[in-house]
């Protein structure tokens, strides 16, 4: 605690004068340097209907009542919010609360942030979803906007007036208008069916890609999020495909006699890396969609594997165990200037870098147990934030806050889960089926 | 596969035309089953008046083409059962043991009683400055001490300062919620200015300052950091502080710094 | 996958089918692939047998078959250590045993299955299951075997042999399986 010196202050306290009747002292100070790590109380009431109006996804008014149970869903899933229990609250809020909120009822119930908005048909059948936050204690409005869509869009407005509040609350981008594309799995494991499937980031709208048919492996969303890149076992021949989201065409990449896997899409959407194993021997090579050629990066005896595009596509974090052992390694994205990064003990492996570019998150084998981890893309500041049987496969969200992988147990059970980039938070996210190998998209358009 | 490129490929293809008839017949099969999920719905974002008010649907402003309904509507999410936070497992920032408090009975043999009922910084009187204990307020006596070591407002003993800003700190660093895991969140710290009336409530509202390390990058984290440094202070408010001492805690400045945070 | 079998055996062989002849194209890269592989450690050639354990009389398996493979060799299954992809004493023996088999019946063409066991990362265990799929490859080629014989897919840890999460299920699952191709 630091105190102006008595002496000083009395100097000094002519200046701080204000033009104010009472004497004025010089302010007390006071410093804080710790504070509560909890998540914040919300209160996300349900969004009043702007009017009568009803839609092919219902009245105004339960797509009001929907809406804010996705937003607060949103919110809570975070880590950093606490949507409190509506059944807590004082006030029904009609359209003069949207604006004119009852603040001292809000802080009774202990809202620091409220949400609240309205849901208004539209004339060619869609919906306007107009979305308020307010900071309860201050009694200020903090962000406004209003979201134009079909019926059946209001879910994603409703996603993005969460990303709306988010961004203004934690002053982080946020998430959750996006989707997640994984590998569904079912059946025994010597024989297990996997299938593309998609899903929004809260797990609505699930739906399967592939039939099963084939064995599918590591999706991966293009930037633009209308293609994703895979490897499938079509025909017994394993190699690189692309699916295109809306048409559902599907097409292998390139002619390869040689088994082609791990893709990832550059981030200008141009390229695609993947690794391609000549006679056992796995190097990455980039494949140019337009142009159709193709360069190999790497080189060497060593498996070089699971490349991926730092944000701004000047370089490529990938694993490789020329070293003896799986470990981390980043080049440019000529393929030049490869060095090691990681150093942690045991074996770093799948890297992942993230969209805001601070670090990489990687899988940690060692010990007998599967963790995530994260590094800066330098790989000092190592930290584990997951460990298990088998943690595998992390996927950034777009914020670059939250990672999703998949964990296996010892009975070949698997499941995506999430952990934010503190460690914290570590959640389950439900899907139908067993699930392995997620990709998170980047937010929607 | 379908677009042979090459022409040493394109013969090897149509030598092997009967095989492709036969996959893509497998590959159409597979299509089939599963027809493939619309694209996204579109969502445009349009600033709002004033007044949500709408008593006509307004037009949107682009000709929002009726998309094929991807979804039929949903009955209501079941409510998500509630899961137990993990924030909880985060050990506060200082476990708040009561401490020993050796001076904090009045003794009957010293002085007269106190004049304040309303709460007592003896018990949080540290000697070893700045660790103190991050509790909230004990009863009793101790404007007296602060009294009999800062008499009158003639002087401002800095012990007697300290024990206040202590004081203040305990009860504002329980509200204070900062942000965690931002980007930039060890590099910041905020001054928020508050004043105080006497009965401990916060005059008007608060003014954070510009955090420092704040960047045009990092500039809504900052915003949102500074806010929840001044919603910490509006939170926990009234201060119970003593009354005679009025005049050294009217005007506070607040220095919220998570250091030893994340 | 299970129910579609005869179909899937029918695409798998031509596919495969097309896959060799693929090998023999140029292939579409602006670099040609190294054609200089790690070889499987030059194994101590082995005496070539020059008449094969002569069929059993009784046998009801048709010649040529995976049973067949089966059970004039033993197994069709050689095992590798943890990460590794080289062939022990055990597995040289076998798939002697393989090439003598394959001598024997001259139209038949294998597929060398590479295998994982689940203790590795899915990206990596593919590259490894390639790494022991042409580890076996490359020692029946000593053997003397045409290559246009052969061909290699890896597995990674998808197609385990056995379930269970112990060692004992993880060695049965590090494996090359010689796969007869249908005819």
């Amino acid at each position: 605690m630091r105190l102006i010196p008595f002496t000083l202050a009395l100097l000094l306290l002519p200046l701080l004068l204000l033009p104010v009747a009472a004497p004025a002292q010089t302010p007390l100070r006071v410093d804080i340097n710790a504070g509560l790590m909890q998540p914040m109380p919300i209160a996300v009431p349900a969004f009043a209907p702007g009017n009568g109006g009803n839609t092919e996804a219902g009245t105004t008014t339960a797509i009001g009542q929907r809406a804010a149970q996705v937003i607060a869903n949103d919110l809570k899933s975070s880590g950093l919010f606490k949507p409190i229990d509506p059944a807590a609250f004082t006030t029904v809020v009609g359209l003069d609360d949207v604006v004119k909120p009852d603040f001292p009822a809000w802080r009774t119930v202990a809202a620091q942030a409220l949400v609240t908005g309205t849901i208004t048909a539209n004339p060619d059948g869609g919906i306007t979803l107009a979305c308020y936050a307010y900071d309860v204690f201050a009694g200020s409005e903090i962000a406004r906007n209003g979201f134009v869509t079909t019926a059946a869009g209001w879910r994603r407005a409703a996603h993005k007036c969460a990303d709306l509040v988010y961004a203004r609350l934690t002053g982080e981008a946020g998430y959750f208008d996006s989707r997640i594309v994984y590998v569904s799995e079912t059946g025994p494991r010597t024989r297990r069916i996997k299938r593309l499937a998609i899903m929004d980031q809260d797990g609505a709208g699930h739906r399967f890609l592939t039939s099963g048919q084939n064995l599918v492996l590591t999706p991966r969303f293009a930037p633009g999020q209308q293609t994703i890149t895979y490897m499938s076992f079509e025909n017994n021949r394993p190699r690189v495909w692309l699916y295109t989201l809306g048409s559902g065409r599907q097409e292998a990449v390139g002619q390869f006699s040689a088994m082609t896997f791990a893709p990832r899409f550059s981030p200008d959407g141009q390229n695609l890396v993947f690794s391609m194993s000549l006679g056992g021997n796995a190097d990455i090579y980039r494949f140019n969609l337009a142009t159709r050629q193709t360069t190999r990066l790497t080189t060497g005896a060593g498996i070089d594997t699971a490349p991926s595009y730092s944000p701004d596509g000047s370089q490529i974090v990938f694993e490789s165990d020329r070293g003896g052992s799986q470990q981390v390694y980043v080049m440019n994205a000529d393929g030049s200037n490869q060095r090691r990064i990681s150093y942690g003990e045991g074996r770093s492996a799948s890297p992942v870098w993230s969209p805001r570019g601070d670090y990489i998150a990687f899988t940690r084998i060692g010990g007998g147990l599967f963790g995530i981890g994260v590094m800066r893309p330098d790989g000092s500041g190592e930290r584990l934030l997951t460990n298990g049987y088998q943690d595998e496969s992390p996927t950034w969200s777009p914020n670059g806050r939250v990672i999703l992988f998949a964990r296996s147990d010892r009975n070949g059970r698997s499941a995506l889960w999430s952990v934010d980039i503190s460690g914290l938070n570590e959640q389950r996210l439900a899907t139908p089926l067993d699930a392995s190998d997620p990709a998170w998209s980047p937010l929607l358009p | 596969m379908t677009r042979p490129e090459g022409l040493s490929i394109g013969a090897a293809l149509l030598a092997h035309g009967v095989l492709l008839a036969a996959l893509s017949l497998a590959w159409q099969q597979q299509r089939i089953l599963l027809p493939s999920p619309d694209e996204a719905v579109a969502v445009e974002v349009v600033t709002i008046a004033d007044a949500p008010r709408i008593t006509e649907a307004p037009k949107p402003s682009i000709a929002a083409a009726p998309q094929e309904a991807a979804t039929a509507p949903e009955p209501p999410a079941p409510a998500p059962a509630p899961e137990p936070l993990r924030a909880d497992a985060v050990p506060p920032p200082e476990p708040a043991k009561p401490r020993p408090q050796p001076a904090a009975k009045p003794s009957a043999t010293r002085g007269p009683p106190s004049p304040l009922d309303t709460s007592s910084l003896a018990s949080l009187i540290d000697r070893s400055l700045p660790k103190a204990p991050k509790r909230t307020l004990d009863t009793s006596a101790l404007a007296r001490e602060i009294n009999a070591a800062a008499p009158a407002k003639a002087t401002i003993d800095p012990r007697a300062a300290a024990t206040l800003a202590q004081s203040i700190r305990a009860q504002v660093a329980p509200c204070w919620n900062p942000p965690v895991g931002g980007r930039d969140v060890r590099r910041m710290t905020v001054m928020v200015r508050v004043n105080y009336g006497r009965d401990g409530r916060v005059i008007g509202l608060p003014q954070a300052g510009t955090p420092t390390g704040t960047t045009a990058a990092n500039a809504d984290y900052a915003r949102a950091f500074a806010e929840t440094a001044r919603r910490a202070v509006l939170r926990c408010q009234p201060l119970k502080l003593p009354a005679d001492l009025y005049e050294l805690w009217q005007s506070v400045e607040i220095n919220f710094d998570p250091e030893e945070m994340t | 996958m299970i129910r579609q079998l005869p179909t899937l055996a029918l695409v798998s062989g031509l596919a495969l089918t097309l896959a060799a002849c693929g090998g023999k194209k140029p292939v579409v890269l602006e670099k040609p692939p190294e054609t200089t592989q790690p070889q499987a450690p030059a194994p101590a050639p082995a005496p070539v047998v020059q008449e094969a354990p002569p069929p059993p009389v009784t046998k009801s398996t048709l010649p040529g078959s995976q049973e067949d493979l089966r059970e004039t060799a033993g197994t069709d299954t050689v095992l590798f250590s943890y990460d590794s992809y080289e062939l022990d004493d055990a597995a040289k023996a076998i798939l002697t045993r393989h090439a003598a088999w394959l001598r024997a019946n001259p139209g038949v063409r294998i597929t060398l299955e590479g295998h994982c066991d689940e203790r590795g990362t899915r990206e990596y265990n593919l590259a490894l299951g390639d790494r022991r799929a042409n580890s076996a490859k490359n020692f029946l080629a000593a053997q003397g075997i045409d290559v246009a014989r052969l061909s290699t897919i890896s597995y990674g840890k998808e197609r385990p042999a056995v379930e269970g999460a112990d060692e004992a299920a993880w060695a049965q699952n590090r494996r090359a399986v010689t796969m007869v191709m249908s005819r």
